[in-house]
């Protein structure tokens, strides 16, 4: 799928010719910095792009494509068969209504049940999520939560109606450190409980590790590797994702170890290049990397798929 | 703590009634030209003019003046008005408020009701065909003043098409509700257009700005219908500054309807203000000026206490 839009400058191209498979209850994860048109990915596959966005492609779900579907057709798929957490609880959640109310109202659309029945269920949903004293925070309204608490309410909300797809589009970018493991922990275990297949985006390699079966690596607006989840740690092939790795800081590292920054910054979205999106910024560019955009390609067994003409550990 | 606002608003009230009715009393004061020639009309000798004087008060300083009338005021006693057919002032006052209670009510109703679902609609699709038709509308509306409006109205609804009746007032304790809203219908239509215009100006931006907010966002991946997230999600967090400029025209509405009130004939607030002003018969205009101006400071009240409503975040701290 592709997704633009259009600026002053020009055509933004935000997400170009990015594709993917997910299984029903399959996990994976979606890495890249800021800008490199994740969260757009994600919005594309949900059709929640602004009017004004350019979308191409299909997103094929339990054999529609999605893309095709009448705005009140999607709609009967959001929030019931495919759900969204996203980035920054603290403007997510209407500030001027209950909690109660804005996590039953799913549940009224599309599970159709009564309001003493909703209530009931967003109660049990309150405790599920693991806030405490679900009665007396059910008639709160956001600003008399914390941070933490109003994402589990957040996912409370996504989960309600018992997805199959679970998008969470960067859940704990806007929360504490340490609740952050809270929230990972929690999304991963109701996946795994509720059979969830789950999208999980995020600019931390370190959130995506042992919680997704695989990885898809974007930058510029493109995948430039994808991977099972291990592989990608262990022997990484685009000179973009060993960037990223390096710039993990690491406990069995001997202290005073640098981290690694990835020099330069992400090329214009406005005028990419004809050469690899990368090029610019990467250590081992060659002449042809200025010249040609690499493929997407196979690389070795196991599903590793890497966009660079001389991939990082293979000898070319 | 709305309690405390609301005490707070409440003392507020005294030092506001208080400067707005020393402000009147003066000025009214300076106004060139006395009661008692309106009483005894040009031809009177001096001596009568002098007597007639007396018997008003108008010999005393105007501080000891002021201060006699606030006396009285505060129990409730507004007076009799200067100039015959003498009658209490509290009586003139309270024939007329009503109508002018009613029209404003009707008047912000409609608004409200024509502005709402508009400036919902244009917001929901800025630029779209709706939006531009509304906004091009609103723009002609706000252009138009209203007695143009209302002779207008008068012309298309009472005189083409003789849906209503031409102007006049039809008290509801004479002549039952349904003909009293037969007759203010138009005049209320017209206090309600201009007002519509503004307000629907003012909540399409408010609106607009509240749509690219994430909640709406996440609303919309919850699956909510369209009506859902204009009415539900986010009309109320758009609405403050509409019901800000509502309550200011609420006392513009009562107040200021003097020019609708000629153009149907109604005999409101602002028509006896006017001619008692011209008879210079002061102490209607002292008393009508205390009472819209008490009027005006109850709304405002009521507003604050609204945004409470509004934003359950205002109702920790003070406003």
């Amino acid at each position: 799928m592709s997704a633009a839009f259009p600026t002053p400058r020009g055509l933004l191209q935000a997400v170009d010719s990015v594709s993917f498979e997910l299984a029903a209850g399959e996990c994976i994860g979606i890495v890249g910095e800021s800008g490199s048109g994740k969260s757009v990915l994600v919005r594309t596959i949900m059709g929640l792009l602004p009017a004004t966005a350019e979308v191409g492609g299909r997103v094929d779900f339990d054999g529609r494509d999605l893309a095709t579907l009448t705005a009140r057709a999607r709609r009967r798929l959001w929030g019931a068969r495919i759900a969204m957490v996203f980035q920054d609880p603290m403007t997510s959640l209407n500030p001027v209504r209950r909690i109660g109310v804005q996590l039953t109202d799913p549940l009224r659309v599309h599970a159709d049940l009564s309001h003493r029945q909703a209530r009931q269920r967003a109660l049990e949903l309150l405790a599920l999520v693991g806030i405490p004293e679900p009665a007396r925070r059910i008639d709160q309204y956001p600003h008399e939560l914390s941070g933490g608490m109003r994402q589990r309410v957040m996912i409370a909300i996504a989960v309600s109606c018992q997805p199959e797809l679970l998008i969470a589009d960067e859940p704990t970018t806007a929360l504490d450190v340490t609740v952050q493991r809270q929230i990972l922990d929690l999304l991963q275990q109701l996946q795994q409980d509720l059979g969830m297949a789950m999208i999980l985006i995020t600019h931390d390699l370190g959130v995506v590790a042992g919680r997704t079966r695989r990885v898809l690596v974007m930058y510029a607006g493109r995948v430039v590797e994808e991977a099972a989840t291990p592989e990608l740690f262990s022997r990484p092939h685009h000179p973009y994702s060993t960037g990223l790795l390096a710039s993990i800081p690491r406990l069995e590292a001997a202290s005073g170890t640098r981290l690694e920054p990835i020099p330069g910054r992400p090329p214009d979205m406005v005028s990419l290049p004809a050469s690899c999106r990368f090029a610019a910024r990467c250590r081992y560019v060659q002449d042809r990397c200025r010249a040609e955009d690499p493929p997407l390609v196979e690389i070795d067994a196991g599903d590793h798929r890497c966009a660079c003409f001389y991939p990082v550990g293979i000898l070319a | 703590m709305i309690r405390r606002t609301v005490l707070s608003r409440i003392l507020l009230v005294i030092p506001v009634l208080f400067l707005v009715s020393l402000g009147t009393f003066f000025l009214v004061s300076l106004i060139p030209g006395s009661p008692e020639a309106e009483v005894l009309g040009p031809n009177a000798s001096a001596q009568d003019y002098a007597r007639v004087r007396e018997e008003l008060g108008f010999n005393e300083p105007v501080l000891q003046r002021y201060f006699h009338w606030l006396g009285n005021t505060l129990h409730g006693d507004l007076g009799n008005n200067l100039v015959p057919p003498i009658q209490r002032v509290s009586t003139m006052l309270l024939r007329a408020l009503p109508i002018n209670l009613e029209l404003a009510i009707l008047a912000l109703l409609m608004a409200f009701l024509i502005a709402i679902p508009a400036a919902m609609w244009s917001a929901y699709r800025p630029g779209g065909r709706f939006d531009r038709l509304v906004s091009a509308s609103t723009f002609g509306v706000i252009s138009v003043p209203s007695f143009l409006a209302g002779l207008l109205l008068i012309l298309l609804f009472a005189v083409t098409w003789p849906i209503f009746p031409l102007g006049q007032w039809a008290r509801p304790t004479e002549e039952g509700w349904i003909t009293n809203l037969h007759h203010a219908f138009l005049p209320a239509l017209t206090l309600a257009l201009a007002e519509a215009a503004v307000f629907t100006r003012l909540l399409r931006s408010d609106m607009m700005s509240t749509l690219q907010e994430d909640y709406i966002l996440a609303a919309r991946a919850k699956g909510m219908p369209t009506r859902h997230i204009l009415f539900r999600e986010a009309l109320r967090p758009s609405s403050f500054s509409l019901i800000t400029l509502a309550g200011i025209s609420v006392g513009r509405l009562i107040g200021g309807t003097i020019i609708v009130e000629q153009v149907f004939t109604l005999p409101g607030l602002g028509s006896v203000v006017v001619t008692a002003a011209q008879k210079h018969d002061y102490r209607v205009v002292q008393g009508a000026v205390l009472l819209i101006a008490l009027i005006y400071v109850l709304v405002n009240l009521f507003v604050d206490v609204g945004y409470a409503y509004l934003d359950p975040r205002i109702r920790r701290g003070r406003v």
